[in-house]
């Protein structure tokens, strides 16, 4: 049995050394073929039916290349990969129960995982001296005294209370808003988890919200216009900004929605309220398709607020941009203005503030990592009159951005480097924070996952992880 | 999502890991949803969709920061809405793109079409309910993609609304359900693929929409074989009681491990699964007709996203 077991293995590894034989010598025609194809391709005269595989060796070894016409190989990294696992691959019979329980109990062996609170929006509570923050990383809101500021030795500040958990809903919060009245906490769910919760101020722990809202999808800003009793919310997917009652709860529908091609809102991100000019700020990432017409009888309300109602192929990129709205506005009105253009540095614009004292417009600029400040009256390819950006700023992936009229503060939440900062409220250029807050080590990498999704690079053995 | 990017890692990253590199920001033209993405080894490059621009974007494969993609599909002619996932041929040269928004059928696109561009063929209709993340084996010249009742694996070249060649529908028998995000393994006639228990229960309309704990979302990747039809069981399973709402897969061949996304944990986990490149027999069984009731989980493929 011995001496059989050894001959068949010096067969097998025979075999195996005459293919590896023949890649190595075939290898210059591998290098030409790769590049023969690569040009091929180009110009579009690489004909698929010309490839195929030895139908004797099914993929072990490839045919030999030869001149035009002539059957090529599939691909012969993959017909390399096979052979190196040729000899242990066979096995016709079928795992093992055993064999099968081994594998399924296997562990992962690596995990690429932020287990540090990422925040994605922040507001405070002026009349609590609190600040609230979202975490889209680990799915929770966060409570911190306002005037927390971790020292640069600490690895972090722990929050003063937490809400997190299955009963609580949360999901990929984008927005918060704090009602001054008696500080209730509203967070704002950004996907499939189509909801804004709602929290009493001292709930903390796994709980269910006080109430929750269905949202349109994609759900991302949130502004409250107290006069008015009315909750503004975008929709991403949908390119919408829905307006609720203060009073609507579960599947109610919105009062009113700003919706169509007229609109201009593209990916809409934050919103903003200006009470005193009475006009709407949305920030527009640019990507928008058309919605489909109404059937008859529908609720535009509805289709509106719902899930997939385009027209196929209407899809389009608009410039980036800051959509401005009269309050009275409804439907399928076009803005009053836009800010957008060169000048205005608006790189995925995400969230937005008004100062009506000073009437200034914050705007959290994600892909250009800074702040931008506008006059409320902006227009156009204005530039901005503040803009705060640099390395001693410590913004990264600035997300949500409150200015705290109270203390003169600006608050920005930073989803790029576990920090939310805190500046003096005409904070501009390269200015450090007076306040940082910070949820991790300060030198710990920020991944800044969400919702991934992964696909793998061979030829630089690497994992891609889009958002 | 607070953040559009795509986030590249060493492939041994672990933990709070440090980024390669990032492509992101204004002029790459992402944004949320990119629900898959495809690297072509062939030719080097990065494919991802743009659902809510009805686009697919094409970058090189080394793109590093704000860049521009160097081809973009979109336009009437082309018809995506919403077309969140989607995957490449690199041999044949073609993209194959879910239309999306519960479309139920694939656009098939010449690799390097550019802008309004019309797709060579479409596969499905309204009755196949194609969607989720599809898969091509060039080799065998096999389509891989969910359908309504299961996963459904047609020729490579199918086009209208035909019916597929062979069909992994779960059941009782194989104990599987949910059987999607197909990816095949180049170099076998193996391809991995998420799923669920069979006895796996569904959400209530009282709960959230995502899985919140493992034990009830009890997902799971498996191995079949490209051969197999019916209610076959996977050879070999991996990676239970760890997932809460499992995305997608990916795979490295070199050295047999298998990775996947899970949304709720916010993670990336990485498998040795070299099981999955051993050979196995094909089976055939009854193919499994699951009720058909509406379900909450989310993304199915027959839903927008």
């Amino acid at each position: 049995m011995r001496s059989l077991a050894t001959r068949q293995t010096k067969i097998g590894i025979g075999l195996v050394l005459a293919c590896v034989s023949f890649l190595v010598v075939s290898s210059g025609n591998y290098r030409t073929w790769r590049a023969e194809t690569r040009i091929r391709t180009e110009t579009r005269i690489d004909d698929p039916s010309r490839m195929t595989v030895s139908p004797m060796l099914g993929e072990m070894c490839p045919v030999p290349l030869g001149t035009v016409g002539e059957p090529i190989p599939v691909n012969p990294v993959t017909v390399a990969l096979a052979m190196q696992q040729a000899a242990p691959a066979r096995r016709t019979a079928g795992p093992t129960a055993a064999q099968k329980a081994e594998v399924a109990s296997r562990k992962p062996i690596r995990r690429i995982h932020d287990e540090y609170p990422q925040y994605s929006a922040v507001a405070v509570d002026v009349e609590r001296n609190e600040v609230v923050m979202a975490d889209e990383n680990l799915f929770q809101m966060l409570v911190y005294d306002r005037t927390t500021n971790t020292p640069p030795s600490a690895s972090m500040s722990e929050p003063k209370r937490t809400i997190a958990g299955p009963k609580t809903f949360l999901e990929l919060q984008c927005a918060i808003y704090i009602d001054p009245k008696n500080g209730d906490i509203y967070s704002l769910n950004n996907d499939t988890e189509r909801h804004m919760t709602v929290w009493g101020r001292n709930q903390s722990g796994n709980v269910a919200p006080l109430w929750k809202l269905h949202t349109p999808m994609g759900s991302f800003g949130l502004a409250v216009d107290e006069q008015a009793n009315e909750m503004l919310i975008t929709g991403q997917t949908e390119n919408v900004v829905a307006a609720y009652p203060r009073t609507a709860r579960e599947e109610d529908l919105p009062s009113w929605v700003l919706w169509g091609d007229k609109t201009l809102l593209a990916d809409p991100h934050g919103i903003a309220l200006d009470t005193k000019k009475n006009v709407i700020f949305v920030a527009n990432f640019g990507s928008t398709a058309s919605p489909r017409a109404l059937k008859p009888g529908e609720n535009p309300l509805v289709v509106a607020t719902g899930r997939g109602n385009f027209v196929p192929g209407s899809g389009r990129f608009l410039p980036v941009s800051i959509t401005v709205y009269d309050k009275k506005a409804r439907d399928n009105a076009a803005p009053l203005r836009v800010i957008t253009g060169p000048r205005t540095q608006l790189n995925w614009p995400t969230g937005l503030f008004v100062d009506s004292d000073r009437e200034e417009l914050y705007v959290a600029n994600d892909g250009g990592n800074s702040i931008l400040v506008f006059h409320t009256d902006a227009s156009g390819n204005a530039a901005p009159i503040r803009v705060l950006k640099g390395p001693k700023t410590q913004l990264a992936y600035p997300s949500s951005v409150f200015v705290d009229v109270k203390n003169n503060e600006l608050w920005v939440a930073n989803f790029g480097n576990h920090r939310a900062t805190v500046y003096p409220r005409t904070a501009a250029g390269d200015t450090a924070p007076i306040r940082v807050i910070r949820s991790a080590p300060a030198d710990m990498p920020s991944p800044s996952l969400a919702n991934v999704r992964i696909g793998y690079d061979t030829k630089r053995e690497q994992i891609l992880a889009p958002n | 999502m607070a953040h559009p990017q795509i986030a590249v890692f060493a492939r041994l990253a672990n933990g709070n890991a440090v980024t390669v590199r990032r492509i992101e920001g204004q002029r790459t033209m992402l944004g949320r949803t990119q629900h898959s993405i495809f690297y072509d080894e062939f030719h080097d490059e990065l494919v991802v969709p743009q659902p809510f621009a009805g686009a697919v974007l094409t970058f090189r494969g080394d793109a590093n920061g704000e860049v521009a993609p160097i081809r973009v599909i979109q336009g009437p002619k082309a018809g995506l809405v919403l077309n969140d996932v989607m995957t490449v041929d690199p041999v044949h040269n073609e993209y194959f793109v879910p239309r999306g928004q519960g479309g139920g059928m694939v656009h098939v696109f010449d690799r390097i079409a550019q802008g309004d561009v019309a797709p060579i063929r479409i596969l499905g209709g309204p009755n196949a309910g194609l969607g989720g993340i599809p898969s091509v084996d060039y080799e065998h010249n096999l389509f891989l993609v969910e359908g309504r009742n299961g996963l459904y694996i047609y020729d490579r070249t199918a086009s209208g609304d035909v019916q597929p060649l062979r069909m992994i529908t779960g059941g009782p028998k194989s104990g599987a359900k949910s059987i999607g995000g197909p990816v095949w393994i180049p170099g076998t006639r193996n391809f991995v693929a998420t799923a669920r228990k069979f006895e796996a229960r569904e959400k209530s309309p009282d709960e959230p929409l995502n899985w919140q704990l493992a034990e009830d979302a009890q997902s799971f990747i498996g191995v079949w074989s490209i051969d197999d039809d019916g209610d076959v069981p996977p050879r070999y399973t991996i990676a239970h009681n760890i997932f809460k709402e499992l995305r997608n897969l990916a795979i490295d061949p070199k050295h047999k491990t298998v990775m996947a996304s899970d949304k709720t944990n916010n993670d990336i986990t990485t498998f040795d699964f070299h099981e999955a490149w051993e050979t196995f027999a094909p089976e055939k069984a009854e193919r499994y007709v699951a009720p058909r009731t509406r379900s909450l989980e989310s993304p199915r493929p027959n839903d927008p996203i």
